[in-house]
């Protein structure tokens, strides 16, 4: 397979790219940057291009290098370890002096089903979006680019794994109640009517 | 005998790497007693397995696309490297 014309590449693949980089930046500026650095990165690259995935994705691959870099750049300004320095505010109101659920824990009947509701991923998006920053770029680094914990910690700055674990931990408290409250909770509720 | 608190760290531990004998048992042994915290063990496992739906997704948002400027701009600058 061989590439395209670059010149075609923003009406071909520039508004992919950009919904692409605005999932994982949430900004859009910085979204439309990105998009312009893969593009000039491409076009540079593309004789090593090897044609054994489509253009697209490795236009996608390409951006995903980037925001990674552009992420790094931001960490090393303020680094990722003062968030733990803070107390977790959901952690503490999950848990009574005992460390016992002070919350509830809903029972999600057949999750799975939800996969196939494009309102699913329309709350699940709103969601990620409520997280403090950080832990929305954890989310994506661990859940979604699938990342190992090595890379993750040297990418946002950690110092530990110990650490990486603990900011996991809370982030997946969160975003569990967040989709619980805006989706399987209400979807509960609707089922038992 | 672990508390809830130490359980759900465990769960979400437990994604990152694998653990020891003693720990899983632990786990188990709280779980077994436990229906909150085996229901948010299952939730973390969902939320850990939403990868492959999401390009679709992102990819669906039809309301989000660069503006034009932002696009004549980006096609302005692929020329110019090329001359």
């Amino acid at each position: 397979m061989s590439l395209s014309d670059p010149n075609h590449w923003p009406d071909l693949y520039g508004d992919t790219l950009y919904r692409h980089a605005l999932f994982r930046l949430r900004d859009p500026m910085a979204a439309e940057e990105m998009v312009q650095e893969t593009f000039l990165a491409a076009l540079q690259a593309r004789d090593r291009f090897a044609g054994n995935s489509s253009e697209k994705t490795w236009l996608i691959a390409i951006l995903k290098y980037k925001i990674i870099d552009h992420i790094r750049k931001a960490v090393r300004e303020r680094p990722h370890d003062e968030e733990l320095q803070s107390i977790d505010s959901l952690e503490q109101e999950s848990f009574d002096g005992r460390g016992h659920w002070q919350i509830n824990v809903g029972r999600w009947s057949n999750p799975d089903n939800s996969l196939e509701n494009e309102q699913f991923w329309q709350i699940l998006n709103d969601c990620i979006k409520r997280l403090p920053p950080r832990m929305a770029t954890l989310f994506i680094m661990r859940e979604i680019d699938g990342m190992e914990s090595d890379e993750i910690c040297q990418e946002l700055a950690l110092s530990s794994t110990n650490n990486l674990w603990t900011l996991l931990s809370r982030m997946r408290m969160r975003l569990r109640q967040c989709l619980e409250q805006n989706w399987f909770g209400t979807s509960l509720k609707k089922a038992a009517r | 005998m672990l508390n809830c608190k130490q359980a759900a760290a465990r769960v979400s531990e437990g994604l990152e790497r694998k653990l020891s004998v003693p720990q899983r048992l632990g786990l188990t042994l709280h779980q077994f007693i436990c229906h909150r915290c085996r229901d948010y063990a299952r939730q973390l496992r969902f939320l850990h397995r939403l990868a492959p739906g999401i390009d679709a997704h992102i990819e669906g948002q039809q309301d989000q696309a660069l503006s034009p400027h932002a696009k004549a701009k980006i096609k302005a600058e692929l020329e110019r490297r090329q001359n």
